[in-house]
């Protein structure tokens, strides 16, 4: 635009993108600017021009000049006839001045080129995007700081529509891109006094509130006729790089539980066996109580029986058990009788281990060893 | 002739409306324009619409309306502390006096934000200076977005553009703090994830230790109700025999050391030495075979 001409570019000595002179705004930006229209007449110009000299060589001069008005018409016709999208107002300029009022959607007439047209998509929602991974942006603009010194990675969207045209196009420049600055710059102020953890968590629906409330009023003190629908924090996450220290906090989760349950496991299995064993042992107690007290009757009731017959014929059965005894007892052992008096003056030779077994018991409780006694 | 005349009418027209066209000019709704002749400013025109200048001669110079903006990036700041940050800056501007704008930058736009960043950044620095990195950004942020633009007022008047305001975008750490802030975050949560843990596992061996405890009391309550019932069994036994016994205690004796002998001198690897004038070999000599009297 004429700035170029006189200044040497735009101010963007950054290279950063457009400047807001120098080119049509972008995307739903106006279709047509007053350098277009400069450009065609120019055009128009030209092929005038072009067309007198082959006038000149002697044709039907009629059939030149209805050339000439047909070819006027035709270019009339076809800049002037416009169509709005539907999800799009058109505003109408004579000679660069905007007449007030919308054109709706359809297919229009200008008197064009004393009458211009621009479209803007003020039925359409727009989406804003900041932080996506994909972007190609530099890291840092997900990367914000918290209150607490921390950073969060961020990603969130704005959904805005244009609900003034006229303020849209006239007081603002590079309107898409003031509201992504707007945006990032708003986002940074509120996550900048809102902790860390907050904004990760809980914090995200008061963030988003915070952040739409700034924006809007922002954009209202530039005149800017956007209203936002909302904003919505779509990613609020630990950076990257410390991405597994935040997950190794969940791993730590899991392994809590996965102790306890051990625990509890181990606590049940335990319990199980010790009950278990506290019922076998009180099992066989009673099984040892009931044991030896039917022993112990069995046994004493024998003893009763064979005293009501001893008693009966004391001296016989006294007899008879001690010799029954005497004779199971001398019957399946071995026996050694020494005459007293034998070999006196001797000492016997009784070679007790030639006698099988070391074992030698004397009943009685006399010392039968030979001939030392008596 | 006609060819001829026809040819001529068709130039004037032409040079007409060559002539008109350099006499008109369109000031956009966007815009305000001045009229320049040989480099001096004639008159400005605020009003979009078709206006009218002296052809071929005058200058049209176009000057946006709207609100521009430029954004400066990574601007180095120092807060009171001494820590160094990287403060990302918008600066909302518009062309409030179109004549000394083209007066002192030549209608330059890139010329004028050189010259006002030179003192941006030298507000930047001396409102970051006074503060602590807390305060810069958090609460004193609207602040210092405020101061910021005051200071820049009175040198952007002087280049004919009126600061809007200027907005603070983005306040990033240095890459080498930034490290650092990524190992504390690291170090936060590791502590974090080894107090979980910690946690689980004193949980764990609580649970465990309690069961140990709840296990031993159950066998030993088991084993005491166990002896106790053994003790009654045992007790009853006693009572049991002494009931019996006590109807003769001697014939008891002699009862029971012949069940000791029997069970006791069991087996035939038992050797006995015997004198034959033991009661067992009472009728082993001849002379008692018949009973004396």
């Amino acid at each position: 635009m004429p700035w170029n001409s006189q200044g040497g570019g735009g101010w963007q000595s950054g290279g950063d993108g457009g400047g807001p002179w120098g080119r049509p705004p972008r995307g739903g930006g106006p279709k047509s600017t007053p350098s277009d229209l400069e450009q065609l007449l120019k055009k128009g110009q030209d092929r005038l021009k072009n067309f007198i000299p082959g006038g000149n060589s002697r044709g039907g001069s009629a059939g030149i000049w209805t050339a000439i008005v047909g070819v006027i018409f035709a270019i009339l016709a076809w800049n002037g006839f416009y169509r709005v999208q539907p999800d799009s107002v058109g505003i109408e300029f004579l000679f660069g001045k905007a007449e007030p009022g919308e054109v709706q959607p359809g297919l229009h007439y200008v008197f064009w080129p004393v009458e211009t047209v621009e479209t803007v998509p003020a039925l359409r929602q727009n989406e804003t995007r900041i932080g996506t991974i994909t972007s190609g942006q530099q890291d840092n603009e997900r990367l914000m700081l918290t209150s607490d010194q921390n950073i969060v990675d961020m990603e969130f969207t704005v959904l805005w529509r244009i609900t003034n045209p006229h303020d849209y196009l006239f007081n603002i420049s590079e309107q898409e891109k003031l509201v992504r600055v707007i945006a990032e710059s708003a986002m940074r102020e509120v996550v900048g006094r809102t902790k860390g953890e907050v904004v990760r968590t809980t914090g995200r629906g008061d963030v988003q509130d915070a952040v739409k409330q700034l924006i809007q009023t922002t954009l209202d003190n530039y005149g800017a006729g956007i209203q936002l629908a909302s904003v919505n924090v779509e990613r609020a996450d630990p950076p990257e790089s410390v991405a597994d220290a935040f997950e190794e906090v969940q791993r730590a989760k899991q392994d809590q539980a996965k102790f306890i349950e051990q625990a509890k496991k181990y606590a049940n299995h335990r319990l199980g066996e010790a009950g278990g064993k506290a019922a076998q042992i009180r099992e066989q107690a009673e099984a040892y109580k009931g044991r030896v007290i039917a022993e112990a009757q069995g046994a004493s009731q024998r003893f009763l029986k064979v005293y009501e017959q001893y008693k009966k014929a004391e001296n016989v059965t006294r007899k008879r058990l001690f010799l029954e005894t005497m004779e199971d007892v001398f019957g399946q052992s071995k026996k050694v009788v020494i005459e007293e008096g034998a070999g006196s003056g001797v000492v016997p030779y009784l070679p007790l281990n030639a006698l099988k077994g070391g074992q030698v018991s004397s009943p009685g409780g006399k010392v039968s060893n030979g001939s030392a006694s008596k | 002739m006609k060819t001829w005349l026809s040819s001529l009418v068709l130039t004037l027209v032409a040079v007409m409306v060559i002539g008109a066209y350099s006499a008109t000019f369109i000031v956009d709704q966007r815009e305000k324009a001045l009229v320049v002749r040989f480099g001096k400013i004639q008159r400005d025109v605020d009003e979009p619409g078709l206006h009218f200048k002296m052809p071929f001669i005058d200058q049209v110079v176009r000057i946006d309306k709207r609100l521009l903006f430029f954004e400066s990036k990574d601007k180095s700041v120092q807060v009171v502390d001494g820590r160094r940050y990287l403060v990302d800056t918008i600066t909302m501007l518009r062309i409030a006096d179109a004549r000394r704008f083209r007066e002192t930058v030549e209608a330059n736009l890139s010329l004028a934000r050189r010259r006002l960043e030179t003192r941006l950044e030298a507000a930047l620095r001396a409102n970051y200076g006074k503060r602590t990195f807390d305060a810069a950004l958090s609460e004193e942020r609207e602040q210092m977005m405020r101061e910021i633009g005051d200071e820049l007022r009175p040198s952007a008047r002087k280049i004919g553009i009126e600061i809007v305001d200027v907005r603070i975008r983005r306040t990033d750490l240095l890459p080498d703090v930034l490290q650092s802030t990524y190992d504390r975050m690291s170090a936060e949560r590791l502590a974090e994830a080894e107090q979980i843990r910690a946690v689980g596992t004193k949980q764990s061996l609580t649970i465990k230790a309690q069961a140990d405890r709840k296990a031993v009391i159950l066998e030993s309550e088991a084993n005491r109700d166990g002896q106790i019932a053994r003790g009654d069994g045992d007790a009853k036994r006693s009572s049991i025999f002494a009931d019996a016994y006590n109807k003769s205690p001697e014939f008891f004796a002699f009862m029971r050391s012949l069940q000791a002998y029997r069970k006791a001198l069991k087996g035939d690897d038992t050797t006995f030495v015997l004198r034959p004038d033991s009661e067992f070999f009472n009728y082993f000599g001849s002379s008692s075979v018949i009973p004396q009297k």
